[in-house]
This record gives C-alpha cells, sequence and structure tokens, in this order.
C-alpha cells in the first residue's frame, strides 16, 4: 500500500495527464481539416471568389498540406529522443505554442506562397510534429498500461520499496527501479503492437489510403493479378513480411529474455 | 481528493462515450434506411438488414462463422494444451526458440501465411473447403494459445503433478483428476481466444476459402465496399457480440473466484 502511495506522489496526477493528452489529441487532429481552409486560403492568393478556382490554382496552396506533413514526421522522429531528454511538459508546451505561431503567422503570409510553406508548413508542422510523440503515446495507452500494470504489480513493490530503505528519493526510485523495469517489461509488447499492426489487412483495406498501398494490401493485389508474371511480386511481398515478422520475433525473444533476466 | 473524484468520473464517461459512442452510431445506422448526408437523423427506420439474419446472406455468413470459429476454438485448444505444457518444461535456448517459433504465426502477416497455405492446400483439394479453412486457421490461433498455455504452465507448480503421480495416478487419471479440474477455466479462455481468432480472421478466409466460404468478416467488407451500410453495420455489431461475451464471461468468472493458479 505504501509503496503505490508512494510512486503516485513521485508523478502528477495521471488523470489531469490523460485529460491533457485527450484535448491535445483534438487540437492537433485540426491538421487534417486543412481541405476546409483550402479553398478560402487559395481565394486570397488568387483574389478568385473561391467556388471560381480552378483545380491548378488549388495545387500550389495545397503544397503547404505536404510540407506541414513532412514537418510533423520528421519532427516527429526526433520528437522521442527529445521526450525522453526534456519531458513531456516541456515538448507539449513547446509544441503548442509553435503550432499557435504557425497558424497566427501563417494569417500574414498573403500573397507570398513561400511564407505560407514556412509558417503553417514549417512551424506549425514541427508544433504538431512535438505533439503527436506525446498524444501517440496516449493512444496506445490502454494495451500499454495493462502490460505496464502486470509488470509493476508482479516486480516493482518489493524492489522499489529495498530502494528506498537505502536511501533513494522518488525521482531516484523511479529513474533506477520503476523505469529500468518497466521498459524492459514492456518492450516485447512494444514490437508485438507493431507486428500486429504492420500485417493488419482488415483494418488497412477499410482505412488505409490506395496509394501507396501498406505491404498487406499490396501482397493480396499482386498475387491475385490476373497477370501470372506480377505473382512474383507476391512472393517478395511475403519473404519481406515474412522477415519483418522474424525480426520481430527475434527482438520479441531478446527483449523478454533481458526482461526475465533482470527480474531474477 | 473531491476534485479528483470528479475528474475521474469525467473521464470514466469520456472513455464510457468513446468505446459506446461509435456502437450506438453502428445501431441507428443498422436500422437508417435511405439516411444521406446532411441528414441528423435517417428519415425512416428499417429492420430489413436485421430481418436478413434469418436466412439472408448474412444470417448465413454468421453460421459460418459460428462453425468455423467453434472448431477452431476446441481444436486449437485440444492441439495447443500439450504444446504449451511441453514448450514450459524446455530450459534454457530450447524454450527461447520453441517460444520463437510459437510467436512466428502471430507476428507474420496473416496474408503472408495464406499465400503459402493457399498453394499447399489447392494441391491437397482443400482450397475454398470449410476444412481448409479450419485448418488455415488453425495455424495463428494454435500459436496464439499455445502462448497462453505456456505462459500459464510457467507458474503452474509442478509439484502438484509430482504428488499426484507419487499417490499412483497414471497419465490418464493425473489428466482426468488433476490437471482438468484446474484448467477448467484457463481451458475456456483458451477456447476463447481462439473462438476470436477464428471470428475475425480475413485474409486466410479470402485466399483459403478462395471465395466459396463466405464468413461475416468477409460480408462486412463486401457491403461496405458496395456502400450497403445498413448490411455493414448490422454485421459489424454481430462481430462485437462474441468478443464482449467473451469479456463479461471472463469477469464474472473472476469476480466469482480467485485464479486457481
Amino acid at each position: 500500500m505504501s509503496s503505490s502511495s508512494a510512486i503516485n506522489s513521485s508523478l502528477p496526477n495521471r488523470w489531469i495527464l490523460a485529460i491533457a493528452a485527450f484535448c491535445m489529441q483534438l487540437a492537433l487532429g485540426s491538421v487534417y481539416a486543412w481541405s476546409v481552409f483550402l479553398k478560402p486560403v487559395a481565394s486570397l492568393y488568387y483574389h478568385v471568389p473561391s467556388a471560381q478556382l480552378a483545380a491548378a490554382q488549388l495545387k500550389p496552396t495545397n503544397i503547404t498540406f505536404s510540407v506541414v506533413l513532412v514537418a510533423l514526421g520528421i519532427t516527429a522522429g526526433f520528437g522521442g529522443y527529445l521526450n525522453n531528454r526534456f519531458g513531456p511538459r516541456v515538448i507539449a508546451t513547446a509544441g503548442g505554442i509553435l503550432y499557435g505561431l504557425g497558424v497566427i503567422l501563417a494569417a500574414f503570409a498573403a500573397p507570398n506562397l513561400i511564407v505560407l510553406y514556412l509558417t503553417y508548413g514549417i512551424i506549425g508542422g514541427i508544433g504538431i510534429g512535438l505533439g503527436y510523440i506525446v498524444a501517440l503515446a496516449w493512444k496506445e495507452l490502454p494495451f500499454l498500461a495493462l502490460l505496464a500494470f502486470s509488470v509493476l504489480a508482479t516486480r516493482g513493490p518489493a524492489l522499489e520499496e529495498t530502494a528506498r530503505s537505502l536511501g533513494a528519493g522518488p525521482w531516484a526510485v523511479f529513474r533506477r527501479v520503476t523505469w529500468p523495469l518497466l521498459w524492459r517489461g514492456l518492450l516485447p509488447g512494444i514490437v508485438s503492437v507493431f507486428a500486429f499492426v504492420a500485417g493488419s489487412y482488415e483494418a488497412a483495406v477499410l482505412l488505409a489510403p490506395s496509394d501507396p498501398l501498406p505491404l498487406p494490401l499490396l501482397t493480396y493485389e499482386r498475387y491475385t493479378d490476373p497477370d501470372l508474371g506480377r505473382r512474383a511480386d507476391a512472393y517478395v511481398l511475403v519473404l519481406l513480411g515474412l522477415g519483418l515478422a522474424a525480426v520481430a520475433v527475434a527482438l520479441h525473444e531478446w527483449a523478454r529474455a533481458r526482461a526475465e533476466s533482470f527480474d531474477s | 481528493m473531491s476534485g479528483g473524484r470528479t475528474i475521474r468520473i469525467a473521464l470514466l464517461g469520456a472513455l464510457a462515450l468513446s468505446t459506446l459512442g461509435p456502437l450506438a452510431l453502428l445501431a441507428v445506422v443498422s436500422l437508417g434506411d435511405r439516411w444521406f448526408f446532411p441528414a441528423l437523423w435517417p428519415p425512416r427506420l428499417s429492420a430489413e438488414s436485421w430481418r436478413s439474419l434469418l436466412g439472408g446472406r448474412l444470417g448465413y455468413a454468421a453460421a459460418t462463422s459460428l462453425v468455423l470459429a467453434t472448431s477452431t476454438g476446441v481444436l486449437g485448444c485440444l492441439i495447443a494444451l500439450p504444446l504449451g505444457r511441453s514448450l514450459a518444461r524446455l530450459t534454457g535456448w530450447r524454450r527461447t526458440v520453441g517460444a520463437a517459433a510459437a510467436f512466428l504465426p502471430v507476428a507474420a502477416p496473416p496474408i503472408a501465411l495464406g499465400t503459402g497455405l493457399q498453394v499447399s492446400f489447392l494441391s491437397l483439394g482443400l482450397g475454398g473447403t470449410l476444412v481448409g479453412v479450419i485448418l488455415a486457421h488453425l495455424v495463428p490461433a494454435v500459436a496464439y494459445v499455445s502462448l497462453y498455455f505456456l505462459g500459464l504452465f510457467l507458474v503452474f507448480d509442478p509439484r502438484i503433478e509430482e504428488e499426484a503421480r507419487s499417490l499412483g495416478a497414471g497419465r490418464f487419471d493425473l489428466w482426468r483428476r488433476v490437471l482438468l479440474p484446474l484448467l477448467h477455466r484457463p481451458l475456456a479462455e483458451g477456447f476463447a481466444l481462439g473462438f476470436l481468432v477464428s471470428w475475425a480472421q480475413v485474409p486466410l478466409t479470402l485466399l483459403v476459402g478462395g471465395g466459396a466460404v463466405r464468413t461475416l468478416p468477409l460480408e462486412v467488407l463486401a457491403f461496405v465496399r458496395a456502400g450497403q451500410d445498413r448490411y455493414a453495420a448490422t454485421g459489424a455489431l454481430l462481430l462485437i457480440v462474441p468478443a464482449f461475451l467473451a469479456l463479461a464471461l471472463g469477469l464474472s468468472a473472476r469476480r466469482a473466484e480467485p485464479a486457481p493458479l
């Protein structure tokens, strides 16, 4: 009892964290509202009512969305590292400020398209990228929280108690005991989630974009192609999928063995 | 503390809404007739898609799925129980390799398994048959369930078996009077796992069934693609039922008695 309350006191209220992440995700979703902005924004640049805009006129303005997504993707790639280094509070705040700044500065961008790319595209995209890392962590929360619970419930309390009795403060207990236990315990679950999502067919067939096709859909398409010559492609893709699965299995077993050796 | 309590209730409410909201929407879609954007509510309600469960395409598909999933659940348990037990008895690198072998069909994309199985099943004359599809579903199902039993037998106290044997129980008696009564609930959970793996399976059914075996998830996908939202929603709601049932039964069983192992 005392050990669990001690862990809780070293962390902010979890419910507030979850609500904050939920609100953040709602706000970040506004990036996909770009199609709503597209015509009004384009009409600012071409001085034409939005109903009369030609497709060719929409194209340059629409590049902004690609720029946003590229900036988002690249930033999110580094976001995990930054998140570990500076903590979610700093990263989420920086994300919010940058996204807001991008949107506000974009209001002054017309008539220069490059300025729009730089403001809404790059600055806003970096902001969303930083925010998404924190929000994605929330999205995968239920499954991984269940795993974290079982990891900590079976191994945590005794070790934490020992660390505390040896004089470790709450932060040291979290950094030296709870966290190492947790990530080793969670790694197999993370690998499983990756393998499952990468190979999932039915979710991809309903929700994924048609270009580029996800691996399972492309495999099926090539496998059922009337042109038998293209079946060879399917077998290459199958081998690729199996190779990925084998790597995931090896990683999973390595992570599990590591977690077990850490345990004993 | 009361502030925390309010937040907790609000959050649980939001969680319930995000879980049950889409289901409620599916229920309305399954009943809405000629419901198009931007109407907020269907102009007419019709139970036509639900009636098709009695003898229509959906009903036939649901029955096929039920047969497939039940067979896969039972056979999967029968194969996976001894498999998981043997894996748990291995030590060192042998167990690692064994567990990895059991994990591979879980991690491998089902479409990759399906392409390989289809070729061999066609040559055996099993392509497009119910038996072929059951055998194909067994590949991931046995993997999932044997991993479940592996985890179970790793914490199972071997002294129980040793004690029964030292008291004179033979292999048959050991299973009938000691292991099976102890494994009553894990077996039910293993069956539910195998059932659900088969119940939601799309790519393996698609490839090995070759369009001749029409299961519920296949029909739902077909209805979604054809824009038949009402039928798709009815099928989707039906797809959720076994998962809900398994969860509810599992929770009530857990509440009724502590875990035996």
